[in-house]
């Protein structure tokens, strides 16, 4: 890869890069303020699950900025707009929710949450161990990953992380809020549709591969 | 991995994170010679720490004029003001908001009197939304 053409990878990761990284000071001044008027918090096993909550949400979203500010530039991707515009709002829709005030602490649900969070944090860790810089927002093509968690299904990524946001969800737990989870689980599903798309043209090995696996649960769907 | 990260990192914030809020502190002591000490939760900015106590102790002038008030702003908890901040039983009787928000010690050579004092702010704090009524505990007992 030239200079140039480093230097264009890097500057189209920032928009992305940055706001994460909004999302994570946000956060991150969050839990200062809960700690603020919850000073005495060391036996409040409540509160501390509710801590534990906000905390999973920063690490859920430091992982994922971790490995895409690290991924491999892309073989294959779409010129038209419209499966770019699918990926960002399946992506970026679910941040809306953070901007939105958080139900008041409640042990049971903040607890449920920080398990959901937790699960779906830990299981994109394996998943994006095992895309490693394959990694992307857009739908492209970087390298055929079919080992590991994608032996079994093609989107392990996205189940982990509809399970950690489906944990984010219940920290929020408002119809209000509903229909953009809703709307978010739409366009995930739509951005599956096109990465399968690309993925079926770059690499002639994918429709077999397509055969074999399910898309999200094994026997299921 | 992940779930060792996140208790180790709810762990650092509890430890930690009040090091970096400032905690309103007004001290009074009443012409019965009864010290009181008031403290409120933490806040982010040293400015607005000091405006809340500001606003505590003016309030405090206004309804005891012989009262010697003096307040501050400390940056973190030593282990005394997290003591008396938690739900662990103190050495004087105290006064406690539900959730923390305002606690206040009450201390006197005379014991009674201390207590007293501190079950009279818990009858007059009885007409305010359940939420701001005082609590009045007894010296050594479980809050």
């Amino acid at each position: 890869m030239t200079l140039p053409e480093k230097l264009y990878d890097a500057a189209m990761r920032l928009p992305y890069t940055a706001f994460q990284l909004f999302f994570l000071v946000r956060e991150l001044s969050g839990i200062r303020s809960l700690i603020a008027h919850h000073p005495y918090a060391g036996g409040d096993w409540s509160f501390v699950m509710t801590l534990a909550s906000r905390i999973s949400v920063i690490l859920f979203i430091a992982v994922l900025l971790g490995f895409y500010v690290s991924r491999f530039r892309p073989i294959s991707k779409y010129s038209s707009w419209n499966p770019k515009i699918t990926a960002l709002l399946g992506t970026l829709l679910v941040y809306l929710l953070l901007l939105t005030p958080r139900a008041p602490a409640d042990a049971l649900w903040d607890s449920l949450s920080t398990v959901l969070v937790l699960a779906g944090s830990a299981a994109a860790v394996l998943a994006v161990a095992d895309l490693g810089r394959s990694l992307s927002i857009m739908p492209e093509a970087r390298k055929l990953v079919t080992g590991g968690l994608y032996r079994w299904i093609r989107h392990p990524l996205y189940l982990a992380e509809e399970i950690a946001i489906i944990g984010f969800y219940l920290q929020f737990r408002s119809w209000q809020t509903l229909p953009i989870l809703i709307i978010h689980f739409y366009f995930q599903i739509r951005r599956m549709d096109w990465e399968e798309g690309i993925l079926a043209k770059a690499f002639p090995g994918y429709a077999e591969y397509k055969q074999r696996t399910y898309r999200l649960f094994p026997r299921l769907y | 991995m992940v779930l060792g990260l996140t208790a180790a990192l709810t762990a650092a914030a509890i430890e930690f994170l009040p090091e970096t809020l400032y905690f309103p502190v007004v001290e009074y002591s009443t012409p019965e010679n009864i010290q009181i000490a008031l403290y409120r939760n933490g806040e982010l900015e040293q400015s607005s720490c000091e405006q809340v106590a500001g606003r505590v102790a003016t309030a405090i002038r206004a309804g005891c004029p012989a009262c010697k008030v003096a307040e501050r702003c400390v940056r973190g908890l030593d282990a005394g003001h997290r003591k008396v901040l938690s739900r662990e039983p103190l050495a004087a009787p105290s006064v406690r908001m539900p959730g923390g928000k305002l606690t206040m010690t009450f201390s006197s050579v005379e014991q009674q009197l201390a207590l007293g004092v501190c079950r009279q702010s818990e009858k007059q704090s009885a007409l305010q939304p359940v939420d701001q009524r005082l609590h009045c505990f007894a010296a050594l007992a479980a809050r």
